[in-house]
């Protein structure tokens, strides 16, 4: 399980920020968030986790639990489409939904068509 | 069998759902088992296949839902969506390729749990008793941590299947045809005839399972048989070698050297008992004049005949010597024959 430090760490990679854009968009300082991210500082207050959390625009839970990990092809697929990354996780959440497929052609190397499956659902992102 | 296991998918699966010695596979396969007979013990009037699947969806609390037409997949979607589940739009474009037969989605609330949408449009519907059954065994396998870990979407064709789908389908064929349900009308069938025959198949699937196919059928007749079974399809196809050439264009330059297709084995299943009496015969293998299967890929008319497996032979070896009966009758393609031993 990743540590806070480390999902803070992935987060902001996955929306290409630096360490001051995530001080603007929370208001935890960058020395504090450095530290975070390096391991140097483990204990972290609730107001400034639910900062971060509305930064990221992510349950706070999901800071604790470890974070998300954002499969490569859909990080891609959603900087193309310029989606948020409260979309980004709930498209994700919505295909885990799918379990299995009995299909007679598809392939278990076939890579998930998020395009396709993003048309569908949109509408049901906002 | 022991290859399945050491797939690492398997081994995960082993692992997510505490399942541990040497044969991993007849491992999850018990646990399975284990599973359906806490839900029997609480449901003592299970007389049929259908109340099977009614105690078992009941107690996964998996919902099934059969599409018939494009019209009940809408009001399904409409359905669902409404209800929280937005997931379920991505349905008509899913469900459009002819190959998809089923999906299995889990509510977002999980106390809503599981809803098995099997589509039945078009030809489809001759899949639909198996893909339930494969549908229920993937909720039998499921496990949180697992799912995260391995979410596959799978194939059952032509590529070497996924691991995670043949073990599916072993699930689904040991409770699509329940043991205590199945073998006393094929047990009644084999008293009645002394021996398996594709009519006795056909006897049996109407008795047990209208729905089943008759291909799911016949594998799950044959594996529970003690007696050993080869089953056999065989049309008209090319070696290996003959391949090659034809790919690589050889022929079109020499056209002496262009092969003819012959009849060839391009299907083989077969029992436990068969392959621990040594019953097989190899695909590509060619299929000699002399046999029964070669007389009804001419005539198209079923026959019965006994014969000697050494009458088989390849570059001048032979089959080993084995008396067997050999069923054949016209397939969709070529001749499918049962030979049995003994």
């Amino acid at each position: 399980m990743q540590s806070l430090g480390q999902t803070i760490k992935t987060l902001r990679g996955a929306r290409g920020w630096t360490l001051e854009e995530l001080y603007q968009a929370s208001g935890v300082s960058k020395g504090f968030l450095s530290d975070l991210e390096n391991g140097k500082r483990l204990n972290v207050g609730s107001s400034t986790l639910l900062r971060l959390a509305d930064a990221f625009g992510v349950p706070v839970e999901s800071l604790m639990e470890g974070g998300v990990q954002v499969p490569p092809d859909l990080e891609k697929f959603a900087l193309e489409q310029k989606l948020s990354f409260a979309e980004t996780l709930t498209l994700l959440k919505m295909s885990r939904q799918i379990h299995a497929h009995r299909d007679r052609a598809r392939f278990d190397d076939d890579p998930f068509d998020w395009k396709q499956f993003y048309e569908a659902v949109k509408s049901f992102l906002k | 069998m022991s290859d399945l296991g050491t797939e690492p998918k398997i081994i995960a699966m082993a692992n997510a759902l505490r399942v541990s010695g040497p044969d991993l596979v007849a491992g999850i396969r018990k646990f399975c088992q284990g599973k359906v007979r806490r839900i029997l013990s609480r449901h003592s009037r299970v007389s049929n296949i259908g109340d099977l699947q009614a105690v078992v969806c009941e107690a996964l609390s998996l919902r099934v839902r059969e599409v018939w037409s494009d019209e009940q997949l809408t009001q399904l979607v409409q359905e669902y969506v409404s209800d929280g589940d937005p997931v379920f739009a991505i349905l008509p474009t899913d469900l459009a390729p002819s190959t998809t037969l089923g999906v299995l989605i889990r509510r977002s609330d999980k106390e809503k749990g599981w809803v098995a949408i099997v589509d039945c449009r078009g030809n489809k519907h001759l899949r639909r008793f198996f893909t339930l059954w494969h549908e229920i065994a993937h909720c039998f396998t499921a496990v949180e941590q697992y799912e995260l870990a391995l979410f596959h979407r799978a194939a059952i064709h032509d590529r070497a299947k996924d691991s995670v789908e043949t073990i599916t389908d072993l699930i689904a064929g040991d409770f699509a045809f329940f043991d205590p349900l199945f073998n006393p009308l094929l047990e009644e069938e084999i008293a009645r005839k002394g021996r398996l025959t594709f009519a006795g198949v056909e006897r049996v699937r109407n008795d047990f399972a209208r729905d089943a196919s008759f291909q799911s059928t016949l594998y799950a007749c044959v594996n529970r048989v003690a007696t050993p079974i080869l089953y056999v399809e065989a049309d008209l196809a090319y070696k290996k070698a003959e391949l090659a050439l034809l790919t690589s264009g050889q022929g079109e330059l020499i056209p002496s050297a262009r092969p003819a297709p012959t009849l060839r084995v391009t299907d083989t299943f077969r029992n436990e008992a068969a392959r621990l009496r040594g019953l097989h015969i190899p695909k590509k293998m060619s299929v000699p004049e002399s046999s029964v299967i070669s007389r009804v890929f001419l005539s198209g008319i079923p026959a019965d005949s006994v014969e000697d497996l050494s009458d088989w032979s390849s570059q001048g070896r032979c089959l080993p010597a084995l008396r067997v009966q050999v069923e054949a009758r016209s397939g969709f393609s070529g001749v499918s024959a049962m030979i049995t031993l003994g």
